[in-house]
This record gives structure tokens, sequence and C-alpha cells, in this order.
């Protein structure tokens, strides 16, 4: 019989550099997750990764035993590292930090394809451009 | 007992708790900007009891919750965050606004809620883990290791810790080669492998960890173990250690394994073990190019799930 599920949580954390502080503590703690047996197996599923945030869904199961799996990083850091910037804008409508063209709009889509919700293609790209908007990334092209 | 974890007028680290809801089309920015001003990171969860009606509600709201460290930038940082939502309100007029609220948290245990899961366990024919705060009545050559884990890796639950407790035990049980064993312990964790190798008959045993908060875990752990005498728990990095070794246990990942190897196999005497750990099947490779040199030979390979343990021995039996 399938164990019974009591929670998903979906993290979003540097690759090889999980720890028990917050956030990662209290959001698997307050479940019953032996936390330093998530940390140690998520570091080294992801130690060949570091720099990046690579975002993690964990399935916590009544008798609280886990299972994780690991997804593509998130559009916005992709996006960072396509328009070549550190940081986003933090006042995206008036100010403009980056640039990317549509080609890059459309490969980030692409690798992101399974994990967004999108109907097609067309909708994968169209969250992909919400996601450069808010940062204030412009798209060329 | 003196309380060696939590010293007197030690400061314990304060956060403040963000909760944001905002449409599913703003998450990743939003997260992406939390991480930006000094959250570690971001997450959101789904707990299943919701009923079904509570989810469509939900699906139009996502909440991520977050912690920024309480300090002086708190303040600044904070008022960045409603400069960017309003900046998103203004870009996104058709979507609802987002929203958030703040609570002021104490870095805590947060493994008290787990502990309940946590019983004594055979790890293998003769070491039986305990919580310390659970009873068990040990039948005839069992050889009991208390451990309060706090938040510290190692309680025998980890395939990686089980190998290597199989490991040292048939090691130290079963040489008859060295009558004196002194074991080295890279990583302690809680000290849970340093204690068991004590008291399988170790003569010394020295355990270390860069952390802070382990070592002194660890150091809690030898004391209600009453190994302290043999025991000598080091918070340094194990490069500033240079004394020989009979046999070290490193339960680590493949790329610290690999960054530290060169100095590991130096401290070990001839004949002596390496047992390494932590390691899972896609670095298989990788570990075996780098250990399996012409001074050390593979004695013993367990497996458990995706994860591996390697036994080897340095030189002529």
């Amino acid at each position: 019989m399938a164990k019974k599920v009591i929670a998903n949580i979906k993290l979003q954390i540097k690759a090889g550099k999980a720890t028990p502080s917050p956030p990662i503590g209290p959001a698997l703690g307050q479940h019953g997750v032996n936390i330093m047996e998530f940390c140690k197996a998520y570091n080294a599923m992801t130690q060949n990764q570091e720099g990046m945030v690579i975002p993690v869904v964990i399935t916590v199961y009544a008798d609280r035993s886990f299972t994780f799996v690991t997804k593509t990083p998130p559009a916005s850091v992709l996006l960072k590292q396509a328009a070549k910037i550190a940081k986003g804008s933090g006042d995206p409508k008036r100010e403009k930090v980056g640039m990317v063209t549509a080609k890059q709009v459309r490969e980030i889509a692409e690798l992101k394809y399974n994990d967004l919700n999108a109907v097609n293609m067309e909708g994968a790209i169209k969250i992909i451009l919400g996601t450069a908007k808010s940062m204030g990334i412009d798209v060329a092209g | 007992m003196p309380e060696l974890g939590a010293k007197a007028g030690e400061k314990r680290a304060k956060w403040l708790k963000i909760e944001l809801s905002a449409s599913p089309e703003l998450v990743d920015a939003l997260s992406n900007f939390l991480t930006e001003i000094g959250a570690h990171g971001v997450f959101q969860e789904e707990l299943e009891s919701q009923a079904p009606e509570d989810f469509t509600v939900s699906r139009q709201r996502e909440v991520m919750k977050a912690y920024l460290p309480f300090d002086i930038r708190l303040e600044g940082r904070l008022a960045s965050l409603k400069v960017y939502l309003e900046s998103l309100s203004g870009l996104f007029p058709e979507l609802e606004e987002p929203q958030f609220t703040t609570e002021a948290v104490v870095d805590q245990d947060w493994g008290e809620e787990w502990k309940k899961y946590f019983k004594p366990l055979r790890v293998s024919k003769n070491i039986v883990i305990k919580p310390t705060w659970e009873r068990y009545a040990p039948a005839g050559r069992d050889i009991i290791i208390d451990i309060d884990p706090g938040m510290a890796f190692g309680t025998g639950q980890h395939p990686s810790t089980r190998m290597c407790l199989e490991a040292i035990e048939d090691i130290l049980l079963k040489d008859r080669t060295k009558e004196k064993w002194r074991v080295l312990d890279v990583g302690t964790g809680t000290g849970i492998l340093g204690i068991s190798c004590a008291k399988l008959g170790a003569e010394r045993v020295v355990c270390v960890d860069i952390d802070r908060k382990a070592a002194e875990i660890a150091q809690e752990n030898v004391i209600i173990n009453h190994v302290q005498e043999k025991v000598e728990v080091i918070n340094r990095d194990v490069n500033t250690i240079h004394e020989p070794f009979d046999l070290i246990v490193a339960n680590l990942t493949a790329k610290i394994l690999i960054r530290l190897r060169t100095h590991l196999m130096s401290l070990i005497e001839n004949g002596g073990y390496l047992v390494i750990s932590g390691i899972i099947d896609q670095n298989r490779s990788d570990i075996e190019a780098h250990f399996f040199t012409s001074q050390f030979t593979p004695r013993n390979i367990i497996t458990e799930k995706e994860w591996i343990c390697y036994v080897l021995r340095k030189g002529g039996n």
C-alpha cells in the first residue's frame, strides 16, 4: 500500500550548502523530518552544482520518512546568468538592469519546461518573460 | 551536568520570518528577491490535510516563507522589499497585490519534533544506538551508544552512518594485528562513530569537526557515554592534525573526501584502515580513481540504497 503523504515542501536553496538553520530547519522540523539526514543527502546529491540554486521538493510521509527530487535552477537565476548580472532590479518598473535575447528566453523555457505549469511552449515562454519583467530585465528582439 | 551546548549568556541568533503571499506568476521573481536581500532560501508547503476547496483557493495566491537575519541591516532590507512590491504592483496592475507579514523568531532546536520519532535502533551485530531520553534494556553483548543529536549529523539512521558502524565494528573486533587502536573520526557530528570506536575497545580516539556546534554536541555525547578518558573532541580543520592513526573514519561527501585525501592517507600507519562514507552512486568512479592507489587496497565495499562505503587498507597485510 502506498504510504500516506502528510506534506510536500518546496525549498529553494543553494546546491551543496544545506544546513539546519532557517529556512531548512523550521521548514522540515515542524513536519518531523530528520533535518540532518536531509542536509546530508541533498549536499551529496548537489555538490557538483555548487554556486547554483537547486530547488528541491520534499515529500514527507506519515511515518516521517521522506523522499525528495531536485529540480532545474529557478528561471530567475538562469535569467541573471544569461544577462550576466549578479542581481535583479530592486525597482523593476523604473530601473532596468539587464538585457537578454528572445533566443535565451526560449532556451530557458525549454530547460524549465517540465518544472513549469505551462500548457505549451508558448505558455512557458510567457512565464519566463513575466519573470524577466519582474526583475527589470529587458528582452531584445 | 553542565550544559555545554548552550553556555550561559550565549546569544541565540534571531530571525525575522517573512510570509509573503502573491500570484503564482510572481513567485519566482519574489523568491529571487528575498534571497538577494539576505534570506538563505525560500520555501513553500502544501499540506495534504487541506480540503480540496482550500486548495483551489490557495492556487490563486501562493505563500512563500523566508527568514532574514535579525541585524542592523534588517530595516533597510524590509524597506527595499516594500519598494520592490510596490514596483511589481505598478508593473502588473492586473494581478492581486503581493502582501506580507513578519514575525520575530529565535534560533532553536528545529529537530525537536523529529525526536519523537527517534527510537533505539540496532545498527550492527553488537551496536545499539539509543536516544538519551529513551529506555532500552541491553541484551548479552550489546554495546549501547547514547546519543543526543541536537542539530548535528549522526543518529545511526542514515545508511552512510550505519555502514561506517558496520565497518568499524568489523575492523576493531576482528583484526588482531593491532592491540592499541588509535582512531581519527573526521567530521564527527554527534560523535557517534568516534564514541563507538572507544566502546569497541580503541585506545585513543580523536574526533574533529570544523563546525563549532557539532564539536560541542560531540563533547556532550562523549561525557554521556563516559568515554572522555579515551576520546578527545577537537573543533579544528583536520588538516591541522598531524599524528599517526591506525583507523580513520570519514563520513563526509565525495567532494570533501577527495579534497582531504592526501592528508588523510598520510596520517594512516602501515596496515591501518581508511573508512570513507557519505558517497552516492554517481560519484563512485571519481572516488575510486582517487582512492584506489598502489598504497591502498579496497578490503570491503558496503552499499545501501544509493549510498556506498569503502574500507581501504594501507600497505601489506
